[in-house]
């Protein structure tokens, strides 16, 4: 709910590819087109973890899809549905209506270390049956 | 706490947790502790043998040196107290005895809890604990802590050294002045009394115990005792300060001394070397095999925690040492703990592979407010 008037300009795909570069040095980062991008990295949320590596495309002022290639998310051992996550297997990680992530922001801000609480949870619900981070459904009344 | 940039760290602190879960709790020791002041004052105003007598009343066992663990499937702990008259007494053993049940059967409440047993008197505290009464007196002047108590079975007096044994294992205990635990909390500024009463040893020990109990659930008769396991974690333990460490060499040190020489480990009582705990693996050998494959099974186990598999894989191994609902609850904790430095605006991701951390530098990325959303 923080951003209900939004200032703040839109951040051209060169300065978010800068500001991801240099936080995550280890990514690869580039121009997917003239205005869009593409990372291609690792993430590990705890150093007991296993590395993720993962996908993200970004189209300036559209949504970033985040995607994790490899090891493959699958049901617990309960069999639930993994939560969190749309029907494409990209990653839920903030409800557009708050405002939570918009063009303005940078994604090296905001999707990235989301995506790494996204796994930490992700691991934590395959190891106890439980999703700790809080969040919410989409569900019809 | 969340001690996520290093594995060894992060480990101990689920391992802790796990065994903090396993330990008698707070509220259970309290009512442990009232009843067991409420004996002494019952033993006390015994006008009839007791009141002119210098006596203690102490606990020892487990709940002396802090290695309790929860029976496994049950739910009754077990407290272990010494009635220690003092030097000089000119009564027997077995007098004392005698006139402990005498005393305990005026009481109304626990003439309906008593059980005798071979060495102790047993009160019942029904689905919570049972109290073991060990009388005792002080063998020698100049030994304030070896007892003579009495042994129904063999018809006579032996000696006992229960204060010298906690004594023994604490000091142990303490060959760590501190732990990886108790450093990273230092390190961020948080308060560390927990750690100060639970060394890596006397964590250890618990998970050792509740591994055993898990271990041979199906085949209890041949259980190796707490008494040896605690014994040969004492004896092998050189001040670790991480408990995956601690057990890590007391396994493969009973490794070593079990299938390195062709002779028997042997674990004798710390306090009096005449007597072999293990007594019985001599005449009983399935006894002593046993013991092996519960050490070596271990031993595998907690080499396979040593590779990066990842934690699912670490969840598998754990469960099955502890138990699901152990593994669970610390798992959960630890989440809930992370949980709480996100909404602190604590958490932060690393540069490298993102590892999460509640430290901030110009190398990590503070976390924002996020709602998960979907399905």
């Amino acid at each position: 709910m923080k951003k209900i008037f939004n200032f703040k300009k839109t951040k051209p795909i060169a300065t978010q590819i800068s500001s991801l570069r240099s936080h995550f040095p280890n990514f690869s980062v580039t121009f997917s087109g003239h205005n869009s991008l593409k990372v291609i990295g690792k993430l590990c949320p705890t150093a007991r973890s296993v590395e993720y590596s993962f996908e993200l495309d970004y189209v300036l002022k559209g949504k970033p899809v985040i995607k994790i290639l490899n090891p493959v998310l699958i049901k617990n051992f309960n069999g639930d549905k993994i939560p969190h996550i749309y029907s494409d297997d990209s990653l839920c990680l903030y409800r557009p209506k708050y405002g939570e992530f918009t063009s303005s922001d940078l994604i090296s801000e905001t999707i990235i270390p989301w995506a790494v609480l996204w796994l930490y949870y992700y691991e934590v619900w395959h190891m106890t049956g439980k999703w700790l981070g809080g969040g919410e459904h989409i569900e019809t009344k | 706490m969340m001690f996520t940039t290093n594995k060894t760290t992060q480990l101990d602190d689920l391992l802790d947790k796990m065994a903090e879960s396993l330990q008698l709790d707070d509220t259970r020791y309290d009512r442990m502790k009232s009843s067991y002041e409420a004996l002494k004052n019952w033993i006390e105003s015994d006008d009839v043998f007791f009141k002119p007598y210098n006596y203690d009343l102490y606990p020892h066992g487990s709940v002396r040196i802090l290695t309790t663990v929860k029976p496994y499937g049950k739910d009754e702990f077990d407290l272990d107290v010494a009635l220690h008259l003092a030097y000089g007494n000119p009564h027997t053993p077995d007098r004392v005895y005698k006139e402990l049940m005498r005393r305990l059967n005026e009481h109304e409440r626990y003439s309906q809890q008593l059980e005798l047993k071979n060495r102790c008197i047993r009160l019942n505290y029904a689905g919570d604990y049972h109290m073991d009464i060990l009388p005792g007196i002080q063998e020698y002047s100049w030994d304030s802590n070896t007892l003579q108590v009495p042994d129904r079975d063999l018809g006579y007096w032996v000696t006992s050294n229960p204060r010298g044994y906690a004594d023994w294992f604490k000091a142990k205990a303490n060959l760590a002045s501190s732990s990886i635990l108790e450093k990273a909390l230092r390190a961020e500024n948080l308060p560390t009394d927990n750690f100060k009463y639970k060394k890596p040893l006397q964590r250890a020990v618990q998970l050792i115990k509740r591994y055993r109990d898990i271990y041979f659930s199906e085949n209890a008769e041949y259980k190796t005792s707490s008494i040896i396991l605690t014994t040969i974690a004492g004896n092998y333990y050189n001040g670790e300060e991480s408990i995956f460490k601690t057990v890590e060499n007391i396994v493969q040190s009973i490794e070593m001394h079990t299938n390195a020489t062709s002779n028997r480990l042997k674990v004798f009582n710390p306090v009096n070397e005449k007597e072999d705990f293990t007594d019985k693996w001599e005449s009983e050998p399935e006894y002593y095999d046993a013991f092996k494959n519960f050490a070596k099974h271990l031993r595998e186990e907690w080499q396979k925690l040593k590779v990066d598999n990842g934690v699912m894989e670490e969840s598998t191994i754990l469960t099955k040492l502890f138990g699901k609902e152990v593994f669970s609850e610390a798992q959960v904790r630890q989440g809930n703990q992370i949980e709480d430095y996100r909404k602190n605006n604590k958490l932060s991701v690393g540069a490298v592979t993102g590892i999460l951390s509640q430290r901030s530098s110009e190398h990590t990325t503070n976390i924002k407010p996020n709602t998960f959303f979907g399905n």
